[in-house]
């Protein structure tokens, strides 16, 4: 708890990390008030035909969508869908990757040169690309593209913790436990993976920002959940028709993924500089 | 301090708890493709034991193979050939781990123990893991002997709490030796445990030594570079020069007569009140040849003053020449 209190003074301390921090505060508290927040939230599925297309105002802020909807609610709500496929796509993509990334690191056999050959394979293909595909053939829905994400995401960290497990071995205490007679899951769970945990968060950060720009894309495609959903992604594909006049009807679901993107990185950059200090921005000084 | 009747420790004592047979660990060399090109012979068929009871020193200059081989030994490095028995029982081949039972009494302590303790890890964790890992003693019974270990080597009860980085080199030490001897080993390999200390923590520490090795009947092997402090301590000594054992016998012996050249060159190499500079007395040239290209026969040769040619023709074997003291070299055997 320590830690996690000085973690906080340090991002406080951080300008640009605590204005990532706060953008992700935001879009968790945004996403579970939603229904209170929200000030038509009928419609996300319900249509007003007669209202659709007008621009933002006092009962509309970001004005309504072609079937009469209200963009703003449907903003809301649609972090909800965002905030979920980013979730749990990162958190299945770390539960494949952390533990193929320790044992290929631990071990030096064959096996464990398998599992990197398999995940290089993976990241050879453009991750968007492949997730399209993937996506593709499975069909349009958040299960898909959430397994979309996920089967793309774990080499990320398979690679990551490779490395950094590979390089931990060459540390003197972990030399010491083995020395001592701990099993190869003590050396990894308990002494491996405590050590290299600050470069995990700080991926895992970056990566949910990469993980939702990808979703996005992929709601663009048409491969993201169906209509009527309120994906941010579809949102935008929906409003290219109706540019420029009703610009208010792109510009709000872009705006949203732009703000939540960079909050991540924001976070995440600041994360590294107090967490792993040997990769700082140079621009610090 | 006549527990040791040859020179190699074994003969009529009875007593060997460590007997290393030709213990030979080769690291590949490999090119830029990963090819390998040769081998680089840190041990290269070292023989010893190790009687109980005793202080073997093992010394030599950086790169020597002293630290290889208290790993090989330790199973931290797997062996490319020979044979490690301990306690009688072969673990030539085992992992830590795999033997965890067999090795359990045979503990090693790092050059530098305040890299071998977790950084994220308070002491008192530190402390406990040996004991966590060999034995099935409750929370309660390991606290209590950690308080009692920790008594032993001197250390407050509030340093538990606290983490590697927050004590001094000297405390760090004595971590790292009651984490070790918190399992009652009977044989404790000190890697250089005086290196990076200053000349008083120094005394202090080969003290604790000391004292530990009468409370808790250890046996050391003591590797270091330090011929002082090897001759204050050791009852034998074994020099190693390139991946071999060149002299092993008893520590009065080898330091007041030495037999082989390189011993005699490394002792000339200790700075002593009133005789001439080191400048003066110390003849070794140049560095130790590349120890993945050595010369053929004795490896010393090229650094040799007294070699002939027929050096370069065999490797010299340790022989006995006189009793408790042997030797590499086939003058010594000559003369």
């Amino acid at each position: 708890m320590a830690t996690f209190r000085f973690l906080l003074r340090k991002l406080a301390a951080d300008r640009t990390a605590a204005l990532g921090a706060l953008i992700v505060v935001l879009l968790v508290a945004v996403a579970i008030a939603a229904p209170v927040l929200s000030t038509h939230p009928e419609d996300v599925t319900e249509f007003h035909p007669p209202e659709r297309l007008l621009g933002p105002s006092g009962d509309h802020y970001f004005g309504t969508d072609r079937m009469g909807s209200d963009v703003y609610s449907r903003i809301l709500f649609g972090a909800r869908i965002t905030i979920s496929i980013a979730v749990i796509a990162i958190g299945v993509s770390v539960l494949i990757g952390v533990p193929v990334g320790l044992v290929a690191g631990y071990y030096r056999n064959w096996a464990s040169d398998a599992l990197m050959r398999v995940s290089d394979i993976f990241l050879a293909v453009p991750q968007i690309v492949l997730a399209i595909a993937i996506a593709q053939t499975l069909g349009p829905s958040i299960e898909n593209v959430i397994l979309a994400l996920s089967a793309t995401y774990w080499p990320f960290w398979a690679r990551l913790v490779y490395a950094e497990t590979r390089s931990a071995l060459n540390e003197t205490y972990v030399e010491a436990s083995i020395a001592l007679g701990a099993s190869p899951w003590r050396v990894m769970l308990l002494h491996v993976l405590p050590n290299i945990s600050s470069s995990l968060i700080v991926r895992t950060t970056i990566g949910m920002g990469g993980t939702i720009l990808t979703a996005a894309v992929l709601g663009f495609l048409g491969l993201g959940p169906p209509a009527p959903s309120p994906e941010w992604g579809r949102t935008i594909a929906e409003s290219r028709e109706f540019l420029p006049e009703a610009w208010w009807y792109a510009t709000a679901p872009g705006l949203a993924i732009f703000l939540v993107v960079m909050g991540f990185n924001l976070l995440g950059d600041g994360l590294r500089d107090i967490l792993d200090p040997r990769t700082r921005r140079s621009t610090d000084g | 301090m006549n527990r040791v009747s040859g020179a190699t420790g074994a003969n009529g004592s009875g007593g060997d708890l460590l007997r290393i047979e030709g213990l030979k660990k080769y690291f590949p060399i490999r090119n830029a493709w990963k090819r390998r090109i040769g081998w680089l012979r840190a041990l290269d068929d070292v023989s010893l034991t190790v009687a109980k009871g005793e202080i073997l020193g093992v010394v030599g200059e950086s790169g020597c193979g002293k630290s290889t081989l208290g790993k090989t030994v330790m199973g931290i490095h797997r062996p490319s050939g020979g044979r490690v028995v301990f306690e009688g029982n072969d673990i030539t081949d085992t992992t830590p781990y795999e033997a965890r039972s067999l090795r359990r009494d045979l503990q090693y302590t790092y050059q530098d123990p305040g890299a071998s303790l977790d950084p994220r890890w308070k002491i008192g964790r530190s402390l406990d893991e040996p004991l966590v890992i060999h034995t099935n003693l409750d929370r309660a019974a390991r606290r209590a002997a950690v308080r009692g270990i920790l008594e032993a080597v001197g250390l407050p009860e509030g340093h538990l709490d606290l983490y590697p980085h927050e004590i001094s080199g000297g405390q760090q030490r004595r971590v790292g030796l009651a984490r070790i001897l918190t399992l009652q080993p009977t044989l404790v390999v000190l890697d250089e445990p005086t290196s990076g200390l200053d000349v008083s923590v120094q005394a202090t520490i080969l003290n604790l030594f000391l004292d530990l090795q009468k409370q808790f009947d250890l046996t050391y092997v003591f590797i270091s570079h330090d011929l002082a402090v090897v001759r204050m301590i050791c009852d034998r000594v074994a020099v190693m020069y390139l991946g071999k054992v060149v002299e092993l016998g008893r520590t009065e012996q080898v330091f007041d007569r030495p037999r082989h050249p390189y011993t005699q060159s490394l002792l000339a190499a200790i700075p002593q009140i009133g005789k001439g500079r080191i400048t003066e007395t110390f003849w070794l040239e140049g560095e130790p040849p590349d120890p993945g290209n050595l010369p053929s026969g004795c490896r010393f040769r090229t650094r040799c003053p007294r070699a002939e040619p027929r050096c370069a023709d065999a490797v010299p074997p340790l022989v006995e020449h006189v009793a408790g003291q042997a030797d590499a070299c086939l003058l010594s055997a000559g003369g």
